[in-house]
């Protein structure tokens, strides 16, 4: 029993036209459901956990995204091992605990945000949350093109196939028009994040330093100079987006958890922010040797730069490895942030939201998942485009639009109306205030950095 | 149940929760009221973002113009 039903959300009507058989959205959920339920009933709990992760994983490693391994590459050419090892770890927790709320807001009113915001806040506010969450996932999908062109690129094939091959994966996962096999693949791929692992290992890292820097929080870089604030910032940029919000709240309700799978997405968030929280630190130990070789990455063009400049120290293994790193991020991400723009679309306009749907239910839906990429693809493929200067661009946007993603959050979590037992208590609330407040200086700040670069010499 | 997860389609929807339905998640919720001072907040935020991101913008365009 949701707290939806304690409110006395009205008893579903029956299939369209009256039949008896069950729409295929619904027919699909149960099918997942079932298992679960048998999983529970069989005392299975690790097939139980398999079966429910998915939501919290992909939002997380989803946001590892080609745009914020640029942003870890760069902050270990930049400053190597130190201060920066435990923010990257504090910033997962954030983020953890952002997902955490996004995920009970989903299983306990089995709405996607979008919907929520509309219904509950009301209209005015509804369209700006979707104007903020249509800018950003727009201009991230490009950068996610950036990404992967990138990538491909340090293997010598030109951006037209590469942006192509990422375009034509993407509406393949969308094809198997089933929640359950595309949540899957997203997360195979996903798993290739943590090939910035074996790139890490290639530089050698210094595991005493490693260990000093966690306990420590040092050696802090001298001084707070232009470029550690935009470090510090593109950081937070680059663990907590609005997309991320709207994406695992409606792919917790398209899997079709509940209230007592709470413990399970708990451990699927946790899971997700610690995997990608090593992708990140193994990213920024992978280009530490440009630190440590005085390598500046001022005038790299792209992330092909990156693994050319590594070659040297890592072998052509570790640059190879870093190069299709960043197709992955690039890759997993198109999927999540397309398919958290269908869904929210598709919840503004009272549309079918699942991938569950058939192309015929879901045309909309698909449509806009597809007119995305293809729209964000063809950017990417413009001649002379200021790619590297978007992605700085997109990063800085993405961080403003964060303050309000959270608080409508804040707003929908405390709404005891729809979550019931499952509304924030106190201690939530300060922990998530502060982040909104943390991560609203933070944007004030990016933001007057990118305007005066030379603020703070 | 081995035999049901082999049929192309089962139809067990009854173990899923009412509200967990496409149908029932097509019907509107009421809108709540807001608190003055989280309106307040809401704006103030909005404010925030209008007046940040159009600096963003145009320090990309100015980025750009001077190479």
């Amino acid at each position: 029993m949701t707290s939806l039903d304690h409110a006395g959300s009205p008893a579903p009507p029956a299939a369209p036209g009256g039949s008896a058989s069950p729409l295929r959205e619904d027919a699909l959920r149960a099918r997942d459901r079932l298992r679960v339920v048998s999983a529970r009933l069989a005392r299975r709990p690790l097939t139980l956990l398999w079966l429910l992760i998915g939501p919290g994983v992909l939002a997380m490693l989803g946001e590892n995204d080609g745009p914020s391994m640029i942003s870890y590459a760069t902050t270990g050419a930049t400053y190597g091992v130190g201060f920066f090892i435990p923010f990257i770890l504090l910033t997962f927790m954030m983020a953890f605990v952002v997902q955490e709320m996004v995920a009970r807001l989903g299983a306990a009113t089995h709405r996607g945000h979008a919907q929520l915001i509309f219904q509950r806040i009301g209209p005015f506010w509804g369209y700006f949350a979707m104007g903020d969450l249509v800018l950003g996932n727009l201009l991230t999908l490009v950068t996610e093109f950036i990404a992967i062109q990138a990538g491909a690129l340090y293997f010598g094939i030109p951006p037209v196939y590469s942006v192509g091959a990422g375009i034509a994966i993407t509406i393949a996962s969308l094809a198997t028009r089933r929640y359950a096999t595309w949540e899957r693949v997203a997360m195979a791929l996903a798993a290739f994040n943590l090939l910035f692992v074996p790139a890490a290992l290639l530089a050698h890292p210094d595991g005493a330093a490693l260990l000093r820097a966690l306990v420590s929080w040092g050696p802090l870089p001298g001084g707070i100079h232009t470029v550690f604030v935009l470090l510090i910032l593109s950081n937070i940029g680059a663990t907590v987006t609005p997309w991320m919000i709207f994406f695992q709240q409606s792919a917790v309700v398209d899997k079709g958890l509940t209230v007592a799978d709470l413990p399970q997405a708990r451990l699927d968030t946790a899971l997700g922010a610690t995997i990608a929280a090593i992708a990140a630190i193994a990213a920024v130990l992978a280009s530490t040797p440009l630190f440590t070789h005085h390598v500046h990455t001022v005038q790299f063009a792209t992330a092909a730069d990156f693994a050319t400049a590594l070659r040297p120290y890592l072998g052509h293994t570790g640059a190879a490895l870093f190069a299709l790193g960043m197709i992955e991020a690039g890759l997993v991400a198109l999927m999540t942030i397309s398919a958290s723009s269908a869904y929210a679309f598709g919840e503004t306009v009272n549309a079918g939201n699942s991938l569950n749907l058939d192309f015929t239910e879901g045309r909309r839906f698909y449509g806009v998942a597809i007119a995305s990429i293809v729209f964000a693809g063809a950017v990417v493929l413009i001649p002379g485009a200021p790619l590297v200067a978007m992605t700085l661009t997109v990063n800085v946007i993405a961080t403003l639009l964060m303050a309000p993603a959270i608080l409508f959050l804040l707003i929908l979590i405390n709404d005891k109306e729809i979550m019931g037992a499952q509304a924030n208590g106190t201690a939530m609330n300060l922990l998530a205030g502060a982040i909104v407040v943390f991560i609203s200086l933070a944007g004030a700040v990016y933001g007057l950095v990118a305007v005066f670069p030379h603020l703070l010499g | 149940m081995a035999a049901e997860h082999n049929q192309p389609h089962p139809v067990p929807v009854e173990i899923l929760e009412p509200a967990q339905l496409a149908a029932a998640r097509q019907t509107p919720l009421p809108r709540r009221a807001l608190p003055r001072g989280v309106v307040a907040l809401l704006f103030l935020l909005r404010i925030y973002v209008l007046v940040a991101v159009p600096l963003v913008v145009y320090a990309f365009i100015r980025a750009l113009r001077h190479g």
